[in-house]
């Protein structure tokens, strides 16, 4: 069964050049694989904003953790510890820091296995016999068989005329 | 093509991405050099003692250490103060330099953030042992009891669980997330238990361009927030002393103090490290002598913050006119432990100068050898403040000196054998030079 | 129902057969078996005996009671409250003003299993005896007696068997002292002294421990270390607490001493001639000042000359002296140990260095610790066996003995009545009364003595001079050595040198400095070496192996070694050698630092400047609002003028609060337990002394840092202690400026109890010395003072079940309790009537590191002096 088709590219201008052309004809369901973050890819394919306002959610939300654990099991069992105010905020200071850092910290990291699907067990690209090139020193672009103007032949040509390499990704 | 990038020489020789990658994947997938087999087996002998001294140490309790009543913080707590911040450095060149888009991290993060994993496990230890009923160690964290208590928040202790805990985290999150993209790498071309390893590592990465944007602004989000970390962990456990009354603790530039320490540790353990391994894995393309001319470069910058504190800590003192805090600097510089002090004196201030010349920068060998020096300079400083200062507080009655004991040396060459075994297992096994972050570079200094 | 009946009774009659391993007993028996012997029985019996499933009648659980009894050491009675739990005695204080330590630490030996030897056979070694006794002369030792009734037993051994024949051995003799009153008076007598009398004292070489009404003497004379003032003078050839309060000091070898007082003797006009020298003008200082109601408080080592001088001297001055007879019938000596190694039949019941008992017909030890001997039998614990002393006032005292003896022992009294097929009376009803009022069976007769003119005709030859002279004396701890086994002793610090589990050859800078061994000394002081050069001593013709130690206050030309290292029979002050051996010797001493430096953790005053001094409002910096105040603020003063150094209030607070040993190797590490730790200061003005411990700031920097909350405060001011929370980070104590927490490295406590082994302590019978209102702390966790919070809530509870508040000065520490002189005062800073109050407004009234602004519970009153104007000024020439 075939999968889609994998292109590869030697520069990432020339990938960034067949993206734009592929949406312009129409195609939807591609992806592109790369060595390394490519400038220019979120115009073609759309940028995510969505991260540094989860951040600062989680900040906000880590604030209030510290504050909360330090407020409440201070009130909860209130002792006189060296004779400082009960709610002494000045040394509630470094546990809230570090509480907002940590809770940022894991929820991001998180966050971005969740917005990016990972963890993944299976990808059709991988399958292609020299996917290696695209975390290597190339620039692949991976057309899926299911987008509705998938023609083997014409988007093979198409992608041949781009300047790319072009493999067929089949079920083994 | 016609002008060449400013840092084009951080990558030297005739390279394409093909052979560079190879290269930086030589560690992982070629066999291993003599000298790693070396390093290997000697730290896995000392981990070996390591884990005898803990063990003597939770049977016959902390009186195996050379602890006493005056001195109740020593060697363990000289250590743990040690390690953190030999741990800096990592952050700082993975952190720092990315937010302030210096090239030269490239070469130097990966292996440095791994640096700060095992320097932060060794240290974390000490805490977690250094308890006279290390078996209650989890009442230091907020867990809801029978008995209704929780930790006491107004200690700089409690503030240390969590800085740690937190610096732990993001140091190893931040270690991992950089290393996503090689373990895809190194998925496709391995084969068999390494192939497993790898795959499930990897997470099913694949190199989706979208995932790289959304990766990238991570990336660099880590960083920021490691930055305030990697600073407030060392002003966290300085303020462990700041917080204390005791003679020669009770300062408010501690946390600057520490934190410059800090770096000054980190970037010497990093040089120490970096400058065999260039040489054993033939890294010198990568690994330039400008890179190395950096390190001492920031070396010398914490290290002279570190010296102008020390000066700055005999003016207070006479200056505060606290008899305590006087007779403290005095036992210093003239009591039995003055040799020392001066030995701390001598490395991280005198010998810190050489640094300045470029001569001495250019020296490996010197590097090397100062590298080292640094090293004993920043132990001997937590001796100074942890072990002589408690030594010699306000009431002469009691004072007492201190003597570790082959359990507390055992202890500490321990954690170096853990520290060296940990990182011989992680070079074999994950690439100490970031391939991504390498080839990306290889594009900006060769394709503009 | 039936079933749960049957399982307890099952349980039960497996803990009483546990408990009575020798068959069933009645409940009469029971009682007369006393709860105490429990701890003699087998171990699996102590483990399963402590919980009752069902109360045996009249025994009350919680049942705390006092009882008073007489305790002699060597000889000498001290009247002291035994504090009784569950008929287990675990306290003592003095009834009196003053107690030595050794009562209080013989608690240990009470208990101490290694007292059970062999099973005694007590008719075998009777017959034995009877039958030496038919064969020849049979010796028998006795230690110094004060008992009457032990006299009246002697006279009717003697008679009955004539070949009996009684010495009595003591190595620190009062001989001296009844021959000196020989020579002055024509009668043998024992002179009483009353310092609290005295405007100007002039101590001869005599210490607390030394003399058997030592302690007293400075419960005496502490009362008038406060304005108006008495004036303490001493001439000493060693380094004795007492010496070392004294206003003015001269340091004089024993020679030297001797011919001073000759010196003060012609001065006053008591022999003819004029003194010899003026010792650079303190003799004319000292003559004036002993004018205006002097007294001489002389050592008992003293020679019978030197003693006549004194008692010539004090009846010149008309000074508080009585006399009363001799309190023993027969002087011990210790020349008895001679007679005992020549004795070919021997019973030897006498304390200190043992004889040896190889080769004789007949041997016999009775000591409290097995011996090697032919026969050796327990002695009983004075608690276990009791019999009426005199005290050092020759005042008779009764006694009671609590519990039955645990290890098959026998008093004294009851070895000769056995011997005599006796049995010894019970208390008498004059006794009990006595006894249950707290007061002496008989008080001193005085005896009305002249003193007989022509002295200067009668009087031997004084000590001769020799260029080194040992004296050998008796250690603070150890005494002659009869408290060797006690570690509470062994580990107490000895005065001024801190030194413990050792005795060690004192002598002055000077003297060790000719030895070409102070340099070494002090550089491995520096470095916190333990090791000391070994030293041959050798004196009398006799050698000893002694570790030097150089102790400040020592004259050149003058030695002193503890009786408990070196005991020669033919006296104590010889004329010595000393050779270095090149060898080396382990001392620990507990503070190696004993210069003041710049930190006035000490303050000193003169008497006029403490007239002077203001009260000094404490300076307290803090921006936060104060807790709210509980019903009372506890607090505590120690008034630094009264403090001798004695270490009776560490042992105390040792005693009550299971406070462990913990050997020679830790203290060596600097791990000593002690609450309290007497810090000793050389300074210009004299030495001096400080008791520190946990001092309950208000602001405590040890709770602040604690991140478990193991330690915090109470609302009436106490830093609390929460044994069970502590993980051990020890941060609490790094943090304290005072250093007054104490952090147990091991299993100390179980490592006391099980004498070694942690494993066997729940077995020991040393389990039952643990006061049971007192956590008994474990490895890992950090203690300190509590400021007896038991004793705080005990009181707390007795004054709620009578349904009032608190009295004033009701509660008292343990601490307290025992000072001699009363340097510790506990109260309520709520009271108005607490005496505190006064004490904190006083002009000398200071914070310990006022600097660190903790706002300490713990006060301090600054130490007096009271220098003659004439001798300071010559001395701030000089």
């Amino acid at each position: 069964m075939l999968y889609g088709l994998m292109a590869y590219f030697d520069a990432p201008e020339k990938l960034l050049r067949a993206l734009k052309v592929l949406r312009e004809r129409g195609y939807r369901r591609l992806e592109a694989l790369t060595p390394n973050p490519v400038e220019g890819v979120e115009e073609v394919l759309g940028g995510d904003g969505r991260i540094p306002w989860v951040a600062f959610g989680l900040g906000v939300l880590g604030v209030g953790l510290g504050l909360f654990l330090q407020v409440y099991t201070t009130l909860d069992y209130p002792h006189n510890a060296g004779g400082k105010p009960l709610l002494g905020w000045p040394a509630f200071i470094p546990v809230t820091f570090e509480l907002t850092i940590l809770t940022i910290t894991v929820g991001i990291f998180l966050f971005l296995l969740y917005i990016n699907g990972l963890p993944l067990a299976a990808h059709p690209a991988v399958k292609a016999k020299e996917y290696v090139r695209v975390l290597l020193d190339e620039y692949g672009v991976f057309v899926y068989a299911t987008d509705p103007r998938f023609d083997l032949e014409g988007t093979k040509a198409l992608l041949r005329e781009l300047g790319a390499e072009v493999e067929e990704v089949r079920r083994d | 093509m016609a002008e060449r990038h400013p840092d084009h020489d951080l990558i030297q020789g005739e390279w394409t991405e093909k052979t560079l990658v190879e290269k930086l994947l030589e560690p992982v997938e070629k066999p291993p050099p003599r000298p790693w087999k070396v390093v290997l087996a000697v730290g896995f002998a000392l981990t070996l003692a390591w884990l005898y001294a803990i063990f003597v140490t939770f049977v016959k309790g902390l009186g195996a250490w050379g602890i006493n009543q005056p001195v109740l913080w020593g060697f363990d707590i000289v250590h743990f103060v040690w390690w953190i911040g030999i741990g800096h450095a990592g952050t700082l060149i993975s952190a720092i330099l990315v937010l302030m888009r210096q090239n030269w991290r490239d070469s130097l993060n990966r292996v440095t953030e791994a640096m700060t994993l095992f320097a932060v496990l060794a240290a974390a230890t000490y805490p977690l042992i250094h308890m006279g009923r290390p078996q209650h160690f989890y009442w230091v964290m907020p867990y809801p009891t029978h008995m209704a208590l929780w930790p006491q928040y107004k200690s700089p202790l409690s503030w240390d669980v969590l800085a740690i805990m937190t610096y732990l985290t993001i140091s190893t999150l931040f270690l991992y997330l950089g290393l996503i993209p090689d373990l895809a790498l190194l998925r496709e071309r391995s084969t068999g238990w390494r192939r497993k390893l790898y795959g499930w590592l990897s997470l099913g990465w694949t190199g989706n361009a979208v995932h790289w944007q959304r990766y990238r602004a991570v990336y660099v989000l880590l960083a920021g927030l490691a930055t305030p970390v990697v600073i407030s962990v060392h002003s966290v456990v300085s303020m462990d002393f700041a917080y204390g009354l005791v003679p020669g603790w009770h300062l408010t530039v501690f946390p600057p103090f520490f934190a410059a320490g800090a770096i000054y540790s980190g970037f010497a353990m990093a040089l120490t490290l970096i400058i065999p391994l260039r040489r054993w894995y033939r890294l010198e393309g990568v690994i330039t002598e400008r890179h190395l001319d950096w390190m001492a470069k920031v070396t010398l910058a914490s290290g002279l913050g570190v010296a102008y504190i020390y000066l700055l800590e005999i003016f207070i003192a006479w200056y505060a006119g606290e008899p305590a805090e006087w007779a403290q600097q005095l036992w210093r510089m003239t009591g039995p432990y003055a040799p020392y002090y001066w030995a701390m004196m001598l490395i991280n201030v005198v010998l810190l100068q050489t640094l300045w010349f470029p001569r001495f920068r250019k020296n490996l060998a010197w590097l090397f050898v100062f590298s080292l020096l640094a090293n004993v300079g920043m132990w001997l400083e937590r001796f100074v403040i942890v072990v002589i200062s408690l030594s010699h507080d306000f009431l002469p009655g009691n004072f007492h000196l201190y003597h570790p004991t082959w359990v507390d040396w055992t202890l500490f060459l321990g954690t170096i054998g853990f520290f060296l075994f940990g990182l011989a297992v992680f070079i074999r096994l994950f690439p100490p030079i970031a391939v991504a972050e390498m080839v990306h570079l290889f594009h900006k200094l060769r394709r503009h | 129902m039936e079933t749960r009946r049957g399982f307890e009774d099952a349980l039960e009659k497996e803990l009483f057969r546990e408990e009575f391993p020798f068959g069933p007993v009645s409940r009469r028996g029971f009682l007369a078996l006393g709860l105490l012997s429990l701890a003699a029985c087998t171990p699996v019996v102590r483990r399963k005996g402590v919980p009752y499933v069902r109360q045996p009648e009249w025994v009350v659980e919680g049942g705390r009671a006092e009882f008073v009894t007489a305790i002699p050491h060597a000889g000498f009675a001290e009247a002291v409250r035994v504090k009784v739990y569950q008929e287990r005695p675990l306290f003592l204080a003095p009834l009196g003003e003053a107690m030595s330590p050794y009562p209080l630490a013989g608690l240990y030996s009470f208990y101490d299993p290694a007292r059970k030897g062999k099973a005694p056979d007590w008719e075998g070694f009777y017959a034995a005896w009877r039958k030496a006794l038919g064969e020849g002369e049979t010796l028998l030792v006795l230690p110094r007696t004060t008992s009457p009734r032990l006299e009246a037993l002697l006279q009717r051994a003697q008679a009955r068997y004539p070949n009996l024949r009684v010495a009595r051995f003591e190595a620190w003799s009062l001989e001296n002292v009844y021959r000196g009153a020989e020579l002055a008076f024509g009668q043998r007598a024992w002179p009483v002294y009353a310092p609290e009398k005295a405007e100007t004292v002039l101590l001869l070489d005599v210490d607390l421990h030394e003399h058997p009404a030592g302690y007293a003497w400075w419960a005496a004379l502490s009362g008038r270390r406060l304005p108006p003032m008495n004036r303490i003078y001493a001439v000493e050839s060693g380094a004795g607490l007492l010496g070392a309060m004294a206003d003015h000091r001269l340091a004089l070898k024993p020679s030297a001493l001797e011919a001073f007082l000759l010196d003060l003797a012609k001065a006053l006009g008591v022999l003819p001639g004029s003194p010899a020298s003026d010792h650079g003008g303190f003799l004319p200082a000292l003559v004036e000042d002993l004018g205006r109601g002097g007294l001489l408080l002389p050592g008992v080592h003293l020679t019978p000359a030197a003693q006549a001088l004194a008692m010539a001297v004090n009846a010149r001055l008309g000074a508080p002296v009585a006399y009363v007879p001799p309190p023993e019938a027969e002087p011990a000596t210790p020349r008895a140990f001679l007679e005992a190694e020549e004795a070919s039949r021997l019973v030897w019941a006498a304390e200190g260095p043992l004889p040896s008992l190889q080769g004789k017909a007949f041997a016999a030890a009775l000591s409290l610790y097995p011996k090697e001997a032919p026969y050796s039998l327990p002695l009983a614990h004075p608690l276990e066996a009791a019999s009426p002393a005199r005290d050092a006032w020759g005042r008779l005292w009764p006694a009671q003995a609590l519990v039955q003896p645990l290890y098959g022992g026998k008093g004294l009294e009851e070895v000769l009545a056995g011997l005599l097929g006796e049995e010894l009376p019970a208390l008498s009803p004059e006794e009990k009364r006595a006894l249950a009022e707290g007061r002496p069976l008989e008080e001193a007769r005085p005896l009305a003595l002249e003193p007989l003119p022509g002295l200067e005709g009668r009087l031997p030859p004084l000590r001769r001079e020799a260029p080194l002279e040992l004296t050998l004396r008796p250690d603070a701890s150890l005494f002659d050595g009869r408290h060797r086994q006690n570690p509470y002793l062994q580990e107490l610090p000895r005065p001024l040198s801190r030194l413990v589990w050792d005795g060690a050859l004192l002598a002055g800078e000077e003297e060790a400095e000719k030895l070409g061994l102070l340099q070494e000394v002090r550089a491995r002081e520096r470095r916190a070496d333990p090791r000391r050069p070994l030293l041959r001593v050798r004196a009398g013709g006799r050698e000893a192996l002694l570790p030097l130690w150089p102790l400040p206050l020592l004259p050149e030309g003058s030695l002193v070694a503890p009786l408990a290292h070196f005991f020669h029979p033919e006296g104590t002050v010889f004329a010595a050698e000393v050779l270095p051996t090149g060898r080396d010797y382990p001392l620990i001493s507990t503070q190696y630092h004993g210069e003041l430096g710049e930190v006035e953790a000490v303050k000193v005053l003169t008497e006029e400047e403490a007239r002077k001094a203001e009260p000094k409002e404490e300076k307290r910096v803090s921006f936060y609002p104060p807790w709210p105040q509980g019903e009372h603020a506890w607090a505590m003063t120690v008034d630094l003028s009264r403090c001798v150094g004695c270490g009776l209030c560490v042992l105390a607070c040792q005693v009550e609060n299971n406070i462990p040993v913990v050997g020679k190797e830790e203290v060596g590490k600097g791990r000593e337990m002690h609450w309290i730790r007497l810090d000793r200061y050389f300074a210009e003005e004299g030495v001096f002394h400080q008791p520190v411990m946990c001092q309950h700031c208000e602001k405590a920097p040890c709770e602040a840092v604690c991140p478990v909350a193991a330690t915090e405060h109470s609302s009436e001011g106490l830093n609390l202690m929460v044994y069970n929370r502590c993980v051990g980070t020890k941060y609490c104590s790094a943090n304290c400026p005072y250093k007054a927490r104490r952090f147990n490295f091991f299993p100390y406590t179980e490592a006391f109890l099980g004498q070694g082994d942690p494993r066997r302590a729940k077995e020991s019978p040393l389990a039952l010395l643990m006061n049971p209102e007192v956590t008994v702390r474990s490895r890992g966790v950090m203690e300190k003072c509590t400021y007896c919070v038991q004793r705080i809530e005990l009181t707390r509870a007795e004054a709620a079940k009578e349904g009032r508040g608190i009295r004033t000065g009701e509660v008292v520490t343990a601490c307290q309790e025992v000072c001699p002189g009363k340097a510790i005062h506990f109260g309520d800073l709520l009271d108005p009537e607490d005496p505190i109050q006064a004490y904190r407004k006083e002009g000398r009234h200071y914070v310990l590191l006022e600097e660190a602004n903790t706002w300490p519970r713990t006060t301090y009153l600054a130490h007096l002096k009271n220098p003659n104007p004439r001798l300071r000024k010559e001395e701030a020439h000089g």
